[in-house]
């Protein structure tokens, strides 16, 4: 099997560059150009949506790539809007394409999840959606990584794996692990992990899962509150 | 009781058009008050993640469209149809581009249930969901079973009485999924 060597980034999150999906993509991305891969200029998919042109961009992008690592949130336990229609034009471009050309065979197809909530099965089933549009699109499936509680990466703050210290240890390790077998050209394993412990959900040190809990929705009712506004608002009863 | 169809097809799309009219006849049939959204004609803006429906206009979101309107019509539902073409097993890009604008209708807060984190309700009361996609070609039962578990994952975050799933082919013919929506019609409790 011949290595690959450009990696196309794409990242799926509506927030954009200051997001988990941006700081965990980048991350990877990093690691595959010091092992030898060579990076093409990441896309932003809410950014390519907004006009014909950059779609186009984005549909060659792919094409040239031999590798795809796709870093978006779950949103209602699935894709967001944009990966969705980002998946749409894809698929759409492909049926348009020659029986004979085009098709993705072989290239990797990676998928990075990032899941505000902890447990496991939150993830699941966007995992089998991306899954099956590999499968349909002739990718390679190349692995996954599914970041539970990816909230306290504070990506949406601009922070990059870096900026946070060891709160980032385990989905930096599990990343070194994806770019080692991406890097030699085999998919990675599908892998799952909460950056909180996974004791603060279950067992004797739930308290300090519901102290973290206590603390995210108070924070919600503070900048609520800082706005002269009331977190609990039921504005459709009016 | 209202029942809100949520028609997700993408534009030039016009194969969910025929089980639109069905839930509309079995629906009004039953006694509801029906009204269908054939979503890629209105205006709805996409959700950016800023959260704003959370902590600065919380309930609402900042985007003023039809987004708007969708929210205000679904949370005043009984039911809540998502009607879709089957995309790998889950929504449409346009069913989904509304569904993501409702996120104010939940609350900002995590609870616990049943040993799983979900979001508040910020309503006392939600619709029922019943999802119903539309697979082009032949029977794909691997797309179908994740759509079954994609609404039922889906509407446990939004706190639904019940939920349901269901898959046609664009090839069944109406009489069957006439006799098959009568069927779910009673199921979800629609029709006593």
């Amino acid at each position: 099997m011949t290595h690959p060597k450009r990696v196309q980034l794409l990242v799926g999150s509506p927030r954009g560059k200051r997001s988990t999906s941006t700081a965990v993509g980048s991350y990877v991305l990093n690691l595959l150009k010091q092992k030898g891969l060579e990076p093409l200029a990441s896309l932003w998919i809410g950014h390519i949506l907004k006009s014909p042109e950059k779609i186009d961009e984005f549909l060659k992008a792919v094409e040239a790539a031999d590798m795809i690592i796709l870093a978006a949130p779950l949103y209602d336990d699935c894709q967001p809007y944009i990966v969705i229609k980002a998946m749409e034009l894809l698929a759409a471009h492909q049926r348009e394409q020659s029986t004979t050309q085009k098709r993705h065979d072989g290239k990797l197809f990676s998928v990075i999840v990032n899941c505000a909530f902890p447990e496991e099965h939150h993830p699941e089933t966007v995992l089998r959606i991306y899954r099956r549009f590999a499968k349909d699109m002739g990718f390679l499936w190349g692995g996954s990584l599914a970041i539970r509680a990816g909230e306290a990466l504070q990506g949406r703050q601009g922070k990059t794996l870096d900026d946070i210290g060891s709160m980032a240890k385990k989905v930096k390790e599990a990343l070194v692990r994806m770019a080692d077998s991406l890097s030699k050209g085999s998919p990675s394993a599908d892998e799952t992990l909460s950056v909180i412990p996974e004791s603060f959900s279950h067992g004797p040190l739930s308290f300090l899962g519901s102290f973290f809990i206590w603390l995210n929705n108070r924070g919600w009712a503070k900048q609520a509150k800082k706005r002269g506004e009331d977190v609990n608002a039921r504005p459709y009863m009016e | 009781m209202k029942a809100l169809i949520l028609n997700g097809s993408l534009e030039h799309q016009t194969h969910l058009a025929a089980i639109q009219e069905i839930l509309e006849d079995e629906l009004s049939k039953a006694g509801w008050e029906c009204e269908s959204l054939i979503l890629h004609r209105l205006k709805v803006g996409t959700c950016i993640g800023c959260f704003k429906c959370w902590d600065t206009t919380p309930g609402i979101c900042f985007q003023d469209d039809q987004g708007r309107e969708i929210n205000k019509k679904a949370i005043h539902s009984n039911l809540l149809v998502f009607l879709t073409p089957l995309t790998w097993g889950g929504y449409s890009s346009e069913l989904k581009k509304a569904i993501e604008r409702m996120l104010g209708l939940l609350h900002p807060d995590f609870i616990k249930i049943k040993d799983s984190y979900r979001h508040r309700k910020r309503y006392d009361h939600y619709p029922s969901v019943l999802g119903i996609a539309v697979g082009r070609e032949k029977k794909d039962s691997e797309e179908e079973e994740i759509f079954k578990t994609l609404i039922k994952r889906h509407s446990l975050n939004w706190h639904t009485p019940k939920q349901k799933a269901e898959v046609f082919l664009d090839k069944d013919d109406d009489e069957k999924i006439r006799e098959s929506i009568k069927k779910i019609v009673v199921e979800m409790g629609v029709r006593k």
